[in-house]
């Protein structure tokens, strides 16, 4: 059974050919882009085993990032995706749709770290801990493993109240954390998934460091976060057929 | 200052009992003055009247969604069961039409004129000052109210009441000019709700037929035009044609224009990098006193909502789903201005 993966592409979305790229390279099949301003098909749907929420400004940001996208018409088949167990990802832009739709607890407010200069942050070798090995997404990666993903965003402070944050740390739900203070974070989260484990959100870009290039400072290390997914889905379907 | 709150008790018209399970006997007299008292006259059978035409309209009122004294018709036709209450000591009249003494007071407002939109005034209850008209300031200042009942509160709640009363007297091809209302509370211990008290009869409103303009109310008294046994007979036996039920069934409340505007801001416990940066700027600017900025969202709203209630619950819903982030942001209501209504020319 082929991985079939889509990529919803709202107004404003710019990191889509980032994201297809990690789909062709790593899960070896052909993404199919959703424009937002529809339903996926139900027929579709049903075959979809990774649903992306890409990075950009979405609807230019306007009211709260994500704050308008939460109502495109693709949405509610984004919700009953998620509902039925199939695995979302969303990253920058897609993780603040998803707070937004209640996809996942917390929400993703303006950068305020006590150590950068406020504002927009943009690095391409950003250093990242990666908080838990037990989901599909950091399997391939070793507990506490310092890895290098690009980021660049205005608004990735992550706040959730504190009885929140419990719960996420208690149901092993923090995926990745910031090695330093980069935006005022609660707790250093980088990354979270939903209680079932299979909605995902980070704000740093593991689709935009695929290849290990030294020439390039490139270490390569956001394949092995898609290697996992691979992993996870390729045993699934195998425990299915 | 201080006015003590007296309990719910007997007047000219209705004498009280209390019951053994804590409730209210009332009994409605025969009984009719006029002139704060000047005036007077026995008129048989209309006690019994206005206790069943009041039984309807709280009805009516209780069914809308309003707390209200009444619980239950009482053993005679001239008595009616009600709660005890803590009587807030002022009378709240809504005029839809100039009529009484608001033109004794105005005399730039002819009789008979429609207002554009409907308005409230307080009367302090007080009988041997002539129940004095209050402003709202003078209201807030002799401590008239319990705490948490605001005269912005009394007002609200007395245009939601009207717009339900207007409509159904309106149905039955009436026009209600204006009323009294009386409110009490339950208790004073904080979080009792407005309750409706007193009577809703033809001695506190000023009703007009709509097509003849005849009078309907206690003016045919005050005025000797007619009989009031007669009319207030004519007054019941309208009112009980259209049973509430039936009014409610098919009573679609017109939706009127409103502004509201909403104001979302960060929660003070939640980092806002932008008001950080405008506080910094400031100082910097020599503002060196200025000790905390906020900057926020302003949204101005224009809807169309059948109350006031109800639009700033439509905006407040509309925040909690789009405007705000219950995570990050405070909403707050700053305003709720009642456009002008479209003058309806209903007295003839």
């Amino acid at each position: 059974m082929p991985l079939n993966a889509g990529i919803i592409v709202f107004p404003g979305s710019n990191c889509q050919r980032d994201c297809a790229d990690a789909v062709r390279v790593v899960l070896g099949t052909e993404p199919i882009f959703f424009e937002s301003a529809q339903p996926i098909p139900d027929a579709q749907l049903a075959e979809l085993a990774l649903i992306i929420l890409p990075g950009g400004f979405s609807y230019g940001d306007y009211l709260r990032s994500g704050a308008i996208a939460k109502l495109a018409p693709v949405m509610p088949s984004v919700h009953s995706a998620a509902q039925r167990g199939v695995t979302v990802l969303g990253i920058c832009n897609g993780f603040q749709i998803l707070t937004e739709s209640g996809l996942l607890p917390g929400a993703l407010t303006h950068n305020a770290s006590a150590t950068q200069p406020n504002g927009f942050v943009c690095n391409r070798f950003e250093p990242l801990l990666i908080a838990q090995t037990h989901h599909p997404f950091t399997q391939c990666y070793s507990q506490g493993q310092q890895v290098v993903f690009p980021v660049a965003h205005g608004e990735g402070n992550y706040q959730a109240p504190e009885a929140t944050l419990d719960e996420l740390e208690a149901n092993n739900q923090v995926l990745l954390r910031y090695a330093r203070d980069l935006n005022g974070s609660a707790r250093g989260i980088a990354g979270i998934c939903n209680r079932q484990g299979n909605v995902v959100g980070l704000m740093p870009h593991p689709e935009r460091n695929l290849w290990h290039r030294p020439e390039l400072n490139d270490s390569g290390d956001g394949r092995r976060w898609f290697e996992g997914l691979l992993k996870a889905l390729t045993s699934k379907n195998a425990v299915n057929v | 200052m201080r006015m003590t709150l007296t309990l719910f008790k007997s007047g000219k018209t209705k004498r009280l009992e209390a019951l053994a399970d804590g409730t209210l006997n009332v009994t409605f007299t025969d009984g009719v003055t006029a002139f704060n008292g000047e005036k007077h006259a026995e008129i048989p059978n209309k006690g019994a009247l206005c206790a069943q035409i009041s039984a309807q309209l709280f009805t009516l009122l209780n069914l809308a969604g309003f707390n209200t004294c009444f619980i239950a018709p009482g053993d005679a036709k001239n008595q009616l069961v009600f709660q005890q209450l803590v009587m807030i000591p002022v009378e709240v009249v809504v005029r839809n039409v100039a009529l009484g003494s608001v033109c004794k007071r105005t005399p730039q407002l002819p009789e008979g004129h429609t207002f554009s939109a409907p308005v409230v005034e307080f009367f302090l209850k007080d009988d041997a000052a002539g129940d004095p008209l209050l402003s709202t300031g003078v209201l807030q200042e002799l401590n008239l109210l319990p705490s948490g009942i605001t005269p912005a509160l009394l007002e609200r709640t007395a245009l939601q009441i009207n717009a339900i009363l207007k409509a159904y007297f309106n149905a039955l091809g009436i026009i209600c000019a204006d009323f009294k209302l009386e409110f009490g509370l339950a208790h004073l211990n904080g979080g009792a709700p407005l309750v409706i008290a007193d009577e809703l009869s033809p001695d506190n409103f000023r009703l007009r037929d709509r097509a003849s303009g005849q009078v309907l109310d206690k003016d045919v008294f005050r005025k000797d035009l007619a009989d009031l046994g007669q009319t207030y007979q004519a007054v019941y036996d309208r009112i009980m044609a259209l049973p509430p039920e039936q009014f409610l069934a098919d009573w679609q409340p017109a939706l009127q224009p409103y502004t509201v505007s909403l104001q979302v801001s960060r929660r003070p416990e939640i980092l806002h990098p932008e008001s950080d940066a405008i506080l910094a700027a400031a100082k910097a600017l020599g503002f060196t006193t200025l000790d905390s900025v906020a900057a926020g969202k302003l949204f101005q709203l224009s809807l169309r909502a059948a109350s006031p209630l109800a639009a700033e619950q439509q905006a407040l819903q509309l925040a909690e789903q789009l405007l705000a982030n219950p995570v990050l942001d405070n909403v707050t209501l700053n305003a709720l201005n009642l456009d002008a209504v479209a003058a309806e020319p209903i007295c003839p």
